[in-house]
């Protein structure tokens, strides 16, 4: 069994923080995430599709995954980048 | 983070070339000449270093910019009349925009009062009665126009409260004030699908997609259904696609120029919107072949649209059906000309290189070139006949390596635009500082040259232009006594002559002042009082060092560097400079430069064992003394009559430390030199190899500066050979005080 880690997204979670949020999403596999969007001042298009990519492998991993505390920037930046359309973990945000 | 840092270098790079461009556009707006097309380049320009300043998070960039842009959009759209004094503010609010730019760069800090003042200025412009006060025109519609408005108001403050300090209804309220008149708000679709390039280019399509929604309403889509799980997934890749919805009453053109410059880095579709679904399907409509993710988005559209009506389509009833049939038309006829300036942008398709590789390629050929030589100089050293096959072989290659060397140099050639286009700002803010009016004229700005020398043209360039107008021209109320124009004109041209480039400024000023300028060097002790001078003479005299007319040290020219500075720095590139002055009629400072520092034109002589090699153009002319030509002078100096006048004698050998005593000039060859002020000097060397032309190579990159040595070069038989400074070698015999002063040879 294994607990739920809580992962805090960087600032900036754009095209500089894409690899490394993918990176450090990709050794926390196979166990429940958080991930913590307090600090989020910036979203671009590479650093949600980091998310959304994350929210397919948790599926398929069968783990869950939210998204929790989600500063206003982040909200704002999903509403542009159009995910209230989607069936995304992200959309309740 | 190297990659990100390249990226930014390109940034910067493209906005030097922007802000050039903006600044012609709105020198041209100034000068009356400009049309709609310079005012659309103008806004583009602006909008474009904002996109990316926005990409780095430059926010003070962004901010003003973003003022900028918006006065730009009003003048666009004709809300703000083009007139020649708003060019005139537009251009002092280009000169703020870069030092943004600069700011951004170096992680200065900008003047954040002038920024203010110029930002409010910008905001005056764009709406002169205040934002409190709307325009006039929609009175009759109160209730109605701010509905989208505060939508889209609304959804910028939530993205960038804290990067916007100031509200956008300004930009909003005038776009959709025209509502009244027309008949509706066209709704449009756009499907826009960045490639990995987009992304490595450091665009973000968030910005596109918040730049759209300046443009109306907008509902955004997105497409992730080709998006991996995580173990398969390239962060920098591109999966990710949006479907726009757009209400608006901006044209394609308009919706299109969001997408200004990433055009090639995605799949952009965009088209009238139509809620008809089975026109998504219509067998002939091309699009869809452009588009395989078309039905998933069309499914998402039709839930979308059945989810969540749109509120402010109760209000236009008949925008459904009216905008599937309207908009098709100014489509289809923008079409062709899309086409077409696709077509002239291919035609002028250009590739960035890294300056560095083409340094290497030229590198190179300047191998070759020696190799070559060296190649030839073995033949020759075997005994081969000239006419023999190997030889003539070798003149072909000859031949073929001097076209390849002459087609790498013109990679690096540039014309001298890039340092031209500084200069009206310079003359700007050196006008004002001075209380002179000055306008600046220039020529021949495509005049190619090296990149080498263009990057060092700045500096004298700009000094002389500072100099010309804090020195050359006079103050209005003199000029206007002199029964001249108040405005003064400082000419700025650039011309190929005899394998070199010119640059001559030119003023119509007062000229030199000759007497103030003998007296200043009489005071300086630079001459001696009872020197006879030609005016020729006296006007060569500001290029003496520790030389400044100035009789008080001024803001503009008096920073301690004086012309004796300029001279320098263009003997160091191998060129001259030259005064010429008229008085009554103004000053012509020309200088004269090789086109490039890779190659140069030299004579190898013998010294004291050593092969060297002196510039030709340093060298007058070559010849072998008489005894009875040569005269000494003191215990080791020695003239030599040359036509009447006296030179004198300087042993190469024996300043640069070859030999411990210098050699009879009746023993060897004599190479006459001439520097700037006109001076002459008579180079001993032993011997006389012959003209050849030598390939550059730095001695301070590879080793140290070496005093009397401007560079090396290989030759021929592969053994490195040090390039003389001639005046230097001149300056350093002068100052080991054993060569006769040159002054004394003028009294004799």
């Amino acid at each position: 069994m294994s607990e739920t880690q809580t992962i805090a997204l960087p600032e900036t979670l754009d095209m500089r923080s894409a690899q490394s949020l993918r990176d450090q999403l990709a050794a926390a596999r196979g166990a429940p995430a958080t991930l913590d969007g307090s600090a989020v001042r910036r979203l671009g298009a590479l650093g949600l599709q980091v998310l959304l990519s994350a929210e397919r492998q948790w599926q398929a991993d069968g783990q869950p995954l939210s998204l929790v505390d989600p500063s206003p920037d982040l909200r704002a930046g999903l509403k542009l980048l159009g995910i209230a359309e989607s069936q995304s973990f992200l959309t309740g945000a | 983070m190297d990659e990100l840092e390249i990226i930014k270098g390109t940034f910067f790079q493209e906005c030097e070339e922007l802000l050039a461009d903006l600044e012609n556009g709105l020198l041209a707006m100034e000068a009356g000449s400009g049309d709609a097309e310079t005012v659309n380049a103008v806004f583009r320009a602006v909008h474009s270093i904002k996109g990316g300043a926005g990409a780095f998070g430059f926010e003070a960039l962004v901010r003003f910019a973003h003022v900028f842009e918006t006065l730009m959009d009003a003048v666009r759209s004709n809300k703000v009349p083009a007139t020649q004094s708003l060019a005139a503010d537009l251009l002092r609010a280009a000169d703020i925009l870069a030092d943004h730019v600069n700011a951004a760069q170096s992680g200065d800090l900008v003047d954040e009062g002038r920024t203010a003042a110029m930002a409010a200025e910008l905001t005056a412009l764009t709406d002169p009665d205040g934002l409190a006060a709307p325009a006039d025109d929609e009175g009759d519609f109160p209730d109605f126009t701010p509905q989208p408005i505060a939508i889209g108001g609304d959804e910028l403050g939530d993205l960038g409260g804290d990067e916007f300090g100031f509200t956008p209804m300004a930009v909003a309220l005038p776009d959709d004030a025209p509502v009244a008149d027309e008949p509706a708000d066209a709704e449009w679709e756009i499907v826009f699908t960045p490639h990995a390039s987009l992304y490595r280019n450091a665009n973000e399509p968030a910005l596109f997609l918040r730049e759209l929604e300046r443009l109306g309403l907008l509902t955004v889509t997105l497409d992730d259904s080709r998006l991996p799980a995580l173990e398969d997934l390239d962060a920098e890749g591109a999966y990710l696609s949006w479907t726009a919805r757009l209400t608006t009453d901006a044209d394609e053109t308009t919706i299109r120029e969001v997408f200004d410059f990433v055009e090639a880095d995605c799949d952009l579709i965009i088209r009238p919107f139509t809620d008809d679904l089975h026109d998504l399907h219509d067998p002939d409509g091309d699009d869809l072949a452009e588009a395989p993710a078309m039905p998933d988005i069309a499914a998402i559209l039709a839930k979308a649209a059945a989810e969540a009506p749109i509120p402010e389509m109760d209000a236009l009833p008949a925008a459904a059906g009216a905008v599937a049939a309207a908009p098709a038309a100014p489509a289809a006829a923008a079409a062709p000309k899309a086409a077409e300036s696709n077509q002239g942008f291919a035609a002028q398709a250009t590739i960035r290189v890294d300056p560095e590789r083409i340094d290497k390629l030229i590198d190179l050929v300047g191998e070759l070139v020696i190799n070559q030589a060296m190649l030839a100089q073995r033949v020759v050293e075997c005994g081969l006949a000239p006419s023999s096959s190997v030889a003539t072989g070798l003149d072909d290659l000859e031949q073929l390596t001097r076209e390849i060397q002459e087609s790498v140099m013109a990679i690096r050639a540039q014309p001298v635009k890039s340092v031209f286009q500084r200069m009206p700002r310079l003359v700007r803010e050196t006008a004002s500082m001075t209380g002179k009016q000055v306008r600046l004229v220039t020529d021949g700005e495509a005049t190619e040259v090296d990149k080498t020398v263009i990057e060092r043209l700045s500096d004298p360039i700009t000094h002389m232009i500072r100099n010309a107008i804090d020195h050359g021209l006079e103050a209005p109320d003199v000029r206007v006594a002199a029964g001249k124009p108040a405005e003064g004109v400082v000419k700025l041209a650039a011309m190929h002559r005899g394998g070199r480039i010119v640059i001559e400024v030119s003023d119509d000023g007062a000229g030199i002042n000759r007497e103030r300028v003998k007296a200043i060097a009489i005071s300086r002790e630079l001459i001696g009082p009872d020197s006879q001078l030609t005016d020729d003479e006296i006007d060569n005299l500001i290029f003496l060092p520790g030389f400044s007319t100035a009789a008080k040290v001024s803001d503009v020219s008096g920073r301690g560097v004086g012309m004796d500075v300029v001279r320098r720095s263009i003997q160091a590139l191998g060129g001259r400079i030259s005064i010429a002055s008229r008085p009554g009629q103004g000053s012509t400072f020309t200088l004269s430069l090789p086109l490039t520092l890779a190659v140069l034109d030299g004579m190898v002589i013998d010294v004291a064992g050593q092969t060297l090699v002196c510039p030709l153009t340093a060298i007058v002319e070559s010849l072998k003394p008489k005894a009875e030509e040569i005269r000494n002078l003191g215990p080791s100096g020695a003239v030599l009559a040359v036509r009447g006048g006296f030179v004198p004698l300087i042993d190469i050998g024996y300043v640069l430390g070859f030999r411990a005593a210098p050699l009879n000039a009746a023993d060897g060859v004599v190479l006459l030199i001439e520097n700037e002020d006109g001076g002459r000097a008579a180079l001993v060397a032993d011997g006389i190899q012959g003209q050849r032309q030598v390939v550059i190579k730095s001695l301070e990159s590879n080793y140290r500066q070496v005093e009397g040595i401007a560079a090396a070069t290989i030759l021929g038989d592969g053994r490195v050979a040090l390039i003389l400074d001639p005046d230097a070698v001149v300056a350093m015999r002068r100052q080991g005080g054993r060569a006769p002063d040159p002054a004394l040879i003028a009294a004799e």
